[in-house]
């Protein structure tokens, strides 16, 4: 878990750690990459399915996020990639990742669902029984827990932060795909994260420490 | 907490957050607020997907976008037989239905005199 490292290190006050990994930021020969790409799966198939495969995890995460359901991840996905599939001649390069469009119409496609389809926002311990062996697999309860705690959030709220830290983007990419300021995605993201730290109180980090002297040896030191 | 501190304390994260600058070491809430952002890196990455959950998925987004193109409606089809037919079939063709237009004006003109 690279992460911890640098939670031991913002525990203490011993002074500023690094931000955590923004993960899908691009360098542009990475953007160039994946224009040629796009432009190429406008013909070929084939250079849609590498699409595919880039992206379709953390679709489907990003979907399993918002609606808290293994099913309707799975759901949202595939239509969210029907589209992609069925629009691509008609994609336009903007100079920003292909998955801010792919974020957008699976955030569109989430909205609608909460608006139409008798949506019942579950209560975040009994969300999703029928989850997939391999998120069953790989969580820990620590992970599930601030999960659940996610769950807690409005919708705006739980969308800005899942795009920011599950999809890594930056707070200009997430105004995009959430048509929304800047600023307002800036307020988004602390009210999330302060309502979550309420939420997971004080004793999380407690129980949190067992896995952090393990992977951060330091990390009892920095409390004191 | 007032509405301009939080403005400025969200702006501040933000910054920690873009890598523009470290975080403030004196202010418990912002130094709590990024631990707890730091948690979510972890809590909200993406698993990878089974390879069958990746192909299922796959081949339900095709087959619906092939579901979708089918029931297009006959526009697609028409454009297609029109461009099999030779060009003076189209001309004819249009000029048969200049004439029927024209017969008709012609003979509501007449009924309108008759009728005056």
């Amino acid at each position: 878990m690279a992460v911890l490292p640098e939670l031991s290190s913002l525990s203490g006050g011993v002074g500023p750690g690094p931000p955590p990994p923004r993960r899908g930021a691009r360098t542009q020969e990475e953007l160039e990459e994946e224009r040629q790409l796009v432009e190429a799966a406008k013909t070929d198939p084939g250079a849609f399915a590498t699409l595919y495969d880039r992206y379709v995890d953390a679709i489907h995460a990003y979907v399993y996020h918002q609606t808290g359901s293994w099913e309707r991840a799975e759901d949202v996905t595939a239509t969210t990639f029907m589209r992609a599939y069925a629009e691509i001649e008609k994609f336009e390069w903007r100079g920003v990742p292909y998955s801010a469009w792919l974020y957008r119409v699976a955030s569109n496609l989430v909205l609608r669902d909460h608006r139409h389809r008798n949506w019942i926002e579950l209560p975040a311990g009994l969300v999703d029984p029928g989850e997939g062996p391999e998120d069953a697999a790989v969580r820990s309860e620590q992970v599930r827990r601030i999960q659940a705690a996610v769950r807690h959030l409005s919708v705006d709220q739980r969308q800005a932060i899942t795009l920011r830290f599950g999809a890594g983007m930056r707070n200009a990419e997430i105004a995009q795909v959430m048509r929304k300021s800047e600023g307002a995605v800036k307020l988004l993201v602390f009210r999330a994260l302060r309502s979550l730290e309420r939420r997971l109180g004080p004793d999380f980090e407690e129980q949190l420490k067992p896995r952090l002297r393990v992977a951060a040896p330091d990390y009892p030191a920095e409390e004191t | 907490m007032s509405s301009r501190e939080e403005k400025r304390l969200a702006t501040d994260l933000a910054g920690w957050l873009e890598g523009e600058h470290g975080i403030g070491e004196s202010d418990p809430t912002t130094r709590a607020v990024a631990r707890t952002a730091v948690l979510l890196v972890d809590a909200l990455a993406p698993r990878p997907l089974r390879a069958d959950t990746r192909a299922h998925i796959y081949q339900r987004a095709l087959a619906e976008a092939n579901l979708r193109r089918g029931p297009q409606g006959p526009g697609p089809e028409v454009l297609r037989v029109a461009r099999q037919l030779q060009l003076p079939a189209l001309l004819g063709l249009g000029g048969v239905a200049a004439g029927v237009v024209v017969g008709l004006t012609v003979l509501r003109q007449r009924e309108a005199r008759i009728s005056a």
